[in-house]
């Protein structure tokens, strides 16, 4: 059920990227930073709202100011879900603030220098989260975070709490594929890939391509921001050092796997890739038996096959397992009906 | 509110200046490498960094094998470096490019790259640990495992080592050495031909292949004189597989800000980038407050405002360059 | 009886660099009336078309589409009001042919991040049906599920033309359409265009090199040099135009 849940937060995360990839051509390898920026805001609310209820002050990193939220959100249905609610709104507001302010370079820079860019804004936001212990902890980070069903634990035991969480994580997932495998199936999708294909001829049919790129982003950057608070609410601890660049590209490994353009696929290269996550987690007490081999050598490994990975796809398969499709609309219906040949 | 700063003494001002320049030798060395990757190629590449590293643990390597002076190690180093640059060219780039393969692919590829080749480094020192092959600890090499730097004088009162002389002349030569062969060879002009108008070089017969070839040698050549200078300069701290993803935002920001095809811009440009980061970030926080733990967020803040705000970045500031700019007269 | 001014251009300049591409050109297009544009290699041709649709924006000049100056208005807003640009080059979506013509459908409600909630299926089938009806004009119904990219060079350049035409074009200019295309294709494409250009009382421009193309379906002819027009008339006019073959030869 773990596996459900973590491959649900990586579907919801890639499948923005890939609205914004993989159908639009914009290259966000900044992703992470958006993440972040939700799981910081969730974090800080919870943990804020914890400590006004139960009138602790005091740095939010510390156990003992945050042990009184614990018991609460033990107990508390009430907070709990509405901090959660809450939490997940504010994300979801300041991811799509994030995607605005980051449409700007989207509009002026060509695809690899958009791409660089975005990495290293991702980077500085990091860096200054990092240095400010008033946001989500700063390099401490935030130990605790009460989840949505704390409450549950006690009182029906952690199977139903997980089932419950697992059952969240999907219809998360699934709302936000029905958006966008909608969205990508009607004339937007259209109008996204035709900018994908050629800007300057899409702009000359009558398509805004600057309109079109800022709510691109403002929609990927939200979703993720989503995902990123999602997830904070399950691990239930916020870290600075989770959000590292090398996870914007185990995202972009997961949308190129499953196919670029295909959010089918991308659910698809979710699940690839969270089976290559557990498996070497699982294989891991195995090796390390050896005493021959060390075992770091487990993640590195993990890496290196998410490196080798992107490799061979961009050399070998580069439109991914699942190409992408045609745009199904009633369009192509009407010929059916009327075609003469 | 900007705090009282105690006046500096002299070696407060030296230190960080020295510390500027080393840092800008180094980035010259290895922008220059960028530049020409971007200039023969057309794109950006992030296993650039991978190249460094290999540089510095071959050169690592070979000290601690033979136990030759660094000028002596330096040969084997750049020979290695030469032969991954070429490697991966002709798995990997050339490939791409036929295909005319778009410039996010090729830069998301050289990401792939720089993944494999990073965390098979981290799994080789992972595994030294217990087959002693590669000098250092386990997660990575102190900057006691490899050549050590000697003092040699001072300068106002501040200590020189052997290596900042060594950065020094690397980069100084660097530049004469690519000024002379990009005017006075053929394969060099022909490499500016190139850079200006692939297509067009095509067409009049140049021999693209062989001068794309020529030039990864030069690439991964000197980055990995970069990664052979780094280690024992201690100025990012010893030398781990993670070195050269670290190092390549300082590289990249050098590049970007000397306008990508620029060469001397290129080179002027990694002694701003030298500069920012050590006495800038420093003046910074004497002066606005802003803690010196921002220091790896510089070069990250100058790529940003480059691109966004003057994307040609410092170029044009001298009328040598690898292309020339469309609106000079055609050569 | 002089008919309708539908785009006017006045007095447009763009320089690149210190070059001028454009220097100083005055343009009438009328409705029902097809317009010839010609000219050596870097005589601007494309820079002015450019400049009409609104890819770039002038130095000086202004450009009034029915009376209404557009020149501050970007590419997909003239597009809307009206004016479509083909382009010399095959530049087509990597989608089927049907999707390439829909997606320069003027009147899609369902062009939104807000699609999945809105209705748009009724327009989409009527726009499909007139898709339909512009392809079956250039005999490329059968095609219409085919992905672009299997369509040969003479099959791309005819729906390019096709797609120009779409429903709520008013000013159609073209760059260059039957460019290495067989003459019996040309003809054919570029009767239809005429055709339709009269039935539809449409004004148009047509870039173009060769001059038997020009003669048989153009009204009037600019030639261009050097960013200027040289000459201006009736087909058979510019073709004894001595500054005309001059240009022509000197290039």
């Amino acid at each position: 059920m773990y596996f459900v849940i973590v491959t649900a937060i990586f579907a919801i995360t890639s499948m923005s990227l890939n609205l914004e990839a993989g159908v639009t051509g914009l290259p966000n390898f900044g992703k992470v930073a958006f993440l972040a920026l939700g799981g910081f805001m969730a974090g800080t609310v919870a943990v804020t709202l914890g400590m006004l209820v139960t009138g602790k002050s005091g740095p939010p990193y510390l156990a003992q100011t945050t042990s009184a939220v614990q018991q609460l959100a033990k107990v508390d249905p009430v907070f709990d879900v509405s901090v959660f609610i809450l939490g997940m709104l504010l994300s979801i507001v300041i991811g799509g603030l994030a995607g605005m302010l980051a449409s700007y370079p989207a509009i002026r820079l060509r695809e690899d220098y958009l791409g660089i860019t975005l990495l290293a804004i991702g980077e500085v936001i990091r860096a200054i989260q990092n240095n400010v212990p008033a946001i989500a902890g700063g390099p401490f980070g935030l130990p605790y975070v009460p989840g949505p069903l704390d409450w549950m634990r006690g009182t029906y035991g952690t199977t139903a709490y997980y089932l419950a969480f697992m059952s969240l994580a999907i219809l998360l997932a699934s709302l936000c594929f029905i958006y966008f495998n909608r969205l990508l199936n009607s004339p937007y999708g259209r109008v996204l890939r035709s900018i994908r294909d050629n800007e300057v001829v899409a702009e000359s049919l009558g398509k805004d391509i600057n309109k079109t790129k800022i709510h691109v982003m403002v929609v990927g950057s939200a979703v993720a921001a989503m995902a990123g608070a999602f997830s904070v609410y399950f691990v239930q601890s916020v870290y600075n050092d989770s959000y590292r660049p090398a996870i914007t590209f185990v995202i972009y490994l997961i949308v190129l796997l499953g196919g670029a353009g295909n959010f089918k696929g991308t659910i698809v290269g979710a699940v690839i890739y969270e089976i290559i996550d557990v498996g070497t987690n699982f294989i891991s007490p195995a090796i390390s038996s050896y005493h021959y081999i060390p075992a770091n050598i487990i993640p590195h490994a993990k890496y290196l096959v998410i490196g080798i990975l992107i490799l061979l796809i961009v050399i070998y398969r580069p439109e991914g397992l699942l190409p992408e499709e045609r745009i199904k609309t009633v369009g192509w219906d009407v010929l059916d009906k009327r075609s003469h040949s | 509110m900007p705090k009282s700063v105690p006046k500096p003494t002299r070696m407060d001002l030296v230190t960080p200046l020295i510390l500027s320049i080393a840092l800008g030798n180094l980035l010259a060395v290895m922008a220059a490498g960028v530049s020409l990757t971007y200039a023969v190629m057309g794109f950006s590449n992030f296993a650039h960094g991978e190249l460094v590293t290999i540089g510095a643990y071959a050169s690592y390597l070979f000290y601690y094998l033979l136990r030759q002076p660094f000028y002596v190690t330096i040969v084997p180093a750049f020979i290695i470096g030469a032969l991954t640059a070429l490697v991966l060219h002709l798995i990997m780039f050339k490939p791409l490019t036929k295909r005319r393969a778009s410039l996010i692919t090729l830069l998301v590829g050289s990401i792939g790259v720089s993944f494999a080749y990073k965390y098979a480094l981290y799994i080789l020192t992972d595994l030294q640990g217990v087959w002693t092959f590669v000098p250092g600890g386990r997660i990575g090499v102190p900057a006691s495992g490899g050549p050590q730097p000697v003092t040699i004088g001072n300068l106002f009162g501040v200590p020189i080592s052997d290596f900042f002389i060594y950065s020094l002349v690397a980069a100084v030569g660097m530049a004469a050495f690519l000024s002379y062969y990009l005017y006075f060879t053929s394969s060099g002009r022909f490499s500016r031909a190139l850079a200006e108008n692939p297509e067009l070089a095509e067409a009049v017969g140049i021999p693209t292949e062989k001068i794309r070839l020529i030039s990864w040698v030069l690439i991964g050549g000197f980055a990995a004189i970069g990664g052979a200078l780094l280690g024992p300069s201690n100025i990012f701290g010893g030398l781990s597989p993670e070195t050269g993803f670290t190092v390549l935002f300082y590289v990249f920001a050098a590049s970007i800000l000397g306008g990508r095809i620029d060469f001397y811009s290129t080179f002027v440009s990694a002694y701003i980038v030298g500069f920012a980061s050590t006495y800038g970030i420093q003046l910074a926080s004497a002066y606005l407050g802003i803690p010196s733990s921002m220091q790896p967020v510089v070069p990250f803040a100058i790529m940003v405002a480059t691109l966004l705000l003057r994307p040609e970045g410092i170029s044009g500031i001298s009328s040598l360059s690898w292309r020339r700019r469309a609106s000079s007269k055609v050569s | 009886m002089t008919s309708e001014v539908i785009l006017e251009a006045v007095n447009l300049r763009k320089n690149f660099g210190g070059l001028a591409a454009v220097d100083g050109v005055d343009l009438t297009l009328r409705a029902g009336a097809i317009t010839g544009i010609i000219g050596p290699n870097g005589s601007g041709k494309t820079t002015l078309l450019n400049l009409l649709a609104g890819l770039i924006k002038p130095d000086t000049g202004r450009v009034y589409l029915q009376g209404q100056d557009i020149t501050e208005l970007s590419a997909h807003e003239r597009y809307r009001m009206g004016l479509a640009r083909s382009f010399q080059q095959a530049s087509l979506f990597k989608m089927s042919v049907l999707d390439n013509l829909l997606v320069a459908d003027r009147a899609s409600t369902g062009e939104s991040i807000l699609a999945p909630f809105r209705n748009w299926g009724r327009q989409e089938k009527e726009a499909a049906l007139r898709c339909l009806a512009l392809a079956e004009q250039v005999d490329l119904q059968s095609k219409l599920k085919s992905p672009s990219q299997e369509l040969s060079g003479g099959q791309l350049k005819l729906l390019e033309t096709a797609r120009a035409m779409e429903k709520g074009s008013k000013v159609i200019l073209l760059d260059e359409p039957v460019a290495g295309i067989l003459p019996d294709l040309a003809h054919r494409i570029l009767d239809t265009f005429r055709k339709s250009v009269k039935e539809q009382k449409l004004a148009s421009a047509i870039v173009e090199h060769r001059l038997e193309i020009l003669l048989k379906y153009c009204d009037n002819v600019c030639a261009m040099d050097r960013g200027k027009i040289i000459a201006q008339g009736s087909p058979e006019e510019i073709r004894q135009n001595k500054l005309v073959v001059e240009s022509y030869l000197g290039a």
